[in-house]
């Protein structure tokens, strides 16, 4: 058995729409005490880390572990039907294998929706160690990304032990983003070694645009021209993560 | 088995001109093949999932592979499209592309030939609002993972431009040295495929079983039979002498060959191309249902646009409206068709491929319920020039292309897939077309059936002779009269309504209801042809034969001003006629 309530319904939206930025067909692993899911998008680009303890949640219940895959954009479609003040709640049909959700507010809805063949694929956790560490505050990573975003599709970090800069460099602007430690945006920053890396804005700028709306908080972990780990902080146990693979600049 | 083995293969076969060494290829890699997936492999090297008659491709615009291009290289689209427009050729921009990209990947995984086929099938069959979407990051997920020559096959593949060059028949030579044993199991072969039009299927079947599945292969509804072709002359002395002295003529009727499949209420129409062209008939469809009696069947048909009020034939073009997706139901109210059957190669768990044809044809005879909208084919025994003549100019006046001689000989087997002599064509080398209109006398009408009862289904039209003072039938119009015309023609032409042919009036066409050679309208019809059974100019052109307007249409034009004696002669007509006369192009 599969259920649970929510009330806080902007952040459920929020959520879901975060994940789907990268995937389509979802697979959520439901177990007793966490909802979770690991998944890349098509391309395997970037990664999705997602994990929400069952405390997040006005109720939760599930008998024994197993898997549901969704279509995401079709979740949230009807997710968006929900008011503020509303309550969502889903329960799985194990005969059926539907999906139930249904909104309490005003009046009440229940949509149902088919669950997909779950993927067997296992996402593992990518090995990587980090030669820098930066928290930032989620709105001012948003601003300076679409800085960035006004002159190339692509931008390079760059971290020294006083500030974290982003280069963009387009076939005919530029732009240089400095956010020095101990700034209003950066709040801390921890390098090993100085470090750049390269990533494509048009992922960069989805995940942190959308992940944004569930989190204040952002922590930036690369090195050199490895993946970045980006980590929006959430209350209680909850996790959302994303990793991006870099570009490689050769010419 | 891994997709670059493919990619190898694809290498090679494009590389090589020789049609033997393609062959020689192609079965290397047919027998590296496993068994289990050797269907897919066949649908992938002719650039497809699926055999035609299933209506599934892959269909990726140009413009959205590069997205996914880009998407998967981390290279700007206008540097594709710049690529592009030097290479002309998708595929060797991606090859070149992928060979520097710049986009890193999580958990690279060499692509297998499974996993292609899954997600172009994925592909393909993403519909909705995200289905664009969701199909380039599919696609970018296969680039991300593809080799640079992987990359090429798979974009050439997506958008529709593999083009190896590897014939049906090629596969087919290499199933045979591949599994059958040697080429001479060719034919075995091709015979499944010539019946079931799976390619993929046929490989499979003979790749795990061998020859022997292969001779259990059937006929089976939902899997469209190749159509059997005619082979075609131009005199019906030759026509005769080459099936033996006699045949079974056939109308050839100028509409859309259908294959029907019916399985109980369950009816399909394949195309001559075997694309699934159900939803442009609905009417046929319902029409299948209803008139045909066994339960289940594979017969052919050719579904003609017609005049449901006069029951007339109406030209090809007509049909064409119903080349949409959507607006069906309008279409088939303007341009409604009826079903002329000719051929049965399936009955009630009975595979008649093999039957002579005038089992076949009889067979088919017992199972349709005919109607106006559900016919057999008209036909006749021929066994003489003179009457084959006169009945294919029979069928161009009525609106056919001309005739189908088929043989009754015992070998007269169906031929999937095959053109040979045991059908003939005979068409018409010539025709003339109509540019202006003519008035024409009313002599004679007959009763209209359905919506019509009551009034005139089809008048009976004459052209003027003035050196013999007669009227000579020229035509039978139907079309172009409005309601109105309708409602009040009996009214009109009550004054002249005589008791027999009138003494002036010259006509073979027995008539319902005769008129005085009076009343003058208007037609404008789409040819002039030779005809045995109008009187116009009978003769002249031709022994025995008069000239006929094929197709015409009443203007909505009542030449009150002319007498009947004002109208266009016979002569004017031969002239028409004379000066119009094209060799038809094929």
């Amino acid at each position: 058995m599969f259920q649970l309530k929510m009330s806080d319904t902007k952040l459920l939206k929020d959520m879901i729409t975060a994940i789907s930025i990268l995937v389509d067909e979802a697979t959520f692993k439901i177990e007793p005490e966490t909802i979770k899911l690991r998944a890349m998008d098509p391309s395997r680009v970037a990664m999705v880390d997602f994990q929400w303890p069952k405390t997040v949640f006005e109720e939760y219940a599930c008998t024994e572990p197993s898997k549901m895959c969704i279509n995401i954009s079709e979740m949230l479609k009807l997710l968006k039907r929900a008011g503020r003040d509303e309550v969502v709640e889903l329960s799985l049909d194990e005969k059926t294998r539907k999906l139930q959700l249904k909104i309490t507010g005003k009046y009440t809805r229940t949509f149902t929706m088919p669950t997909l063949e779950a993927s067997e694929e296992e996402v593992p956790t990518p090995k990587l160690t980090f030669n820098v560490k930066a928290k930032t505050t989620t709105n001012g990573l948003s601003q300076a990304i679409e800085d960035a975003q006004l002159v190339s599709d692509h931008v390079k970090i760059e971290a020294d032990p006083e500030k974290l800069v982003l280069n963009a460099a387009g076939d005919l602007m530029g732009a240089t983003i400095t956010l020095q430690k101990g700034s209003d945006t950066l709040l801390d920053l921890e390098v090993k070694e100085p470090s750049k890396a390269t990533f494509s804005l048009s992922y960069l700028s989805e995940i942190i645009k959308t992940a944004s709306a569930t989190s204040d908080i952002a922590t930036l972990e690369f090195s050199t021209d490895m993946p970045i780990k980006i980590d929006f902080q959430q209350a209680k146990e909850g996790k959302l993560t994303f990793y991006l693979a870099p570009r490689i600049e050769t010419e | 088995m891994k997709y670059a083995e493919i990619a190898e293969a694809y290498e090679k076969i494009e590389a090589t001109t020789k049609r033997l060494e393609m062959t020689d290829l192609l079965v290397n890699l047919l027998k590296n093949t496993p068994k289990d997936i050797i269907d897919k492999v066949v649908y992938l090297t002719q650039g497809k999932i699926y055999p035609d008659f299933v209506g599934i491709e892959i269909g990726v615009a140009e413009k959205l592979a590069i997205k996914a291009l880009a998407r998967a290289s981390g290279r700007k689209e206008s540097e594709i499209e710049e690529d592009l427009k030097k290479s002309g050729d998708i595929g060797e921009t991606a090859q070149k592309i992928i060979a520097k990209k710049k986009q890193v990947t999580f958990f690279h995984q060499p692509l297998t030939v499974q996993r292609v086929y899954e997600t172009l099938d994925k592909m393909a069959k993403a519909s909705g609002s995200g289905a664009i979407d969701a199909k380039m990051s599919l696609l970018a997920g296969l680039l991300a993972d593809a080799t640079p020559k992987e990359a090429k096959y798979i974009m050439r593949t997506v958008t529709g431009n593999l083009r190896l060059g590897i014939a049906d028949m090629t596969v087919l030579d290499a199933l045979a040295i591949a599994y059958g044993g040697g080429k001479e199991s060719r034919e075995l072969i091709e015979r499944a495929y010539n019946i079931s039009s799976d390619l993929g299927r046929v490989a499979k079947i003979v790749a795990e079983k061998g020859l022997e599945g292969i001779k259990e292969f059937h006929v089976s509804i939902g899997e469209p039979i190749r159509p059997m072709l005619a082979e075609r002359l131009s005199s019906p002395e030759e026509i005769l002498e080459k099936l033996g002295g006699k045949c079974i003529a056939e109308y050839k009727y100028d509409g859309e060959r259908v294959q029907i499949h019916k399985n109980g209420e369950n009816v399909i129409l394949f195309s001559r191309r075997l694309e699934n062209i159900s939803n442009q008939y609905p009417d046929a469809v319902q029409l299948v249902k209803k008139h045909v009696k066994a339960k289940e069947a594979i017969l052919e048909a050719e579904c003609v646009a017609i005049d449901v009020d006069t029951g007339e034939l109406r030209p090809f073009q007509e049909l064409m409206h119903r080349r949409r997706k959507y607006g069906i139901e309008k279409a088939m109210e303007e341009y409604p068709v009826s079903l002329f059957m000719f051929d049965a190669l399936y009955i009630d768990g009975k595979d008649l491929t093999l039957e002579p044809y005038p089992i076949r044809r009889q067979a088919l005879e017992r199972i349709i319920e005919q109607s106006e909208r559900v016919q057999i084919a008209k036909h006749i025994i021929a066994n003489n020039a003179k009457e084959l003549e006169k009945f294919f100019l029979e069928a161009i006046e009525e609106g056919c292309e001309g005739l189908v001689c088929k043989s009754m000989a015992k070998d007269s087997v169906y031929q999937a897939g095959a053109r040979g002599w045991l059908w003939i064509k005979y068409k018409r080398d010539y025709k003339s077309e109509m540019t202006d209109t003519v008035d024409l006398v009313v002599v004679g009408a007959f009763h209209g059936r359905g919506k019509r009862a009551g009034t005139y289904g089809a008048l009976l039209l004459a052209a003027y002779n003035p050196e013999n003072d007669t009227f000579e039938t020229v035509t039978k119009c139907g079309t172009g009269f409005s309601d109105e015309d309708l409602a009040k023609l009996p009214e009109m032409m009550k004054k002249h309504v005589i008791l027999h042919k009138h003494p002036r009036v010259n006509s073979m066409i027995e008539a319902d209801v005769w008129f005085e050679p009076v009343v003058v309208i208007e037609v404008l019809g789409a040819e002039i042809t030779l005809s045995p059974i109008h009187t116009c100019a009978m003769s002249t052109i031709r022994q025995g034969s008069g000239l006929a307007i094929r197709f015409p249409r009443f203007t909505g034009n009542y030449r009150l001003d002319k007498a009947a004696e004002d109208a266009t002669t016979v002569n004017e007509i031969i002239e028409m006629y004379q000066k119009q006369l094209r060799r038809i192009a094929e």
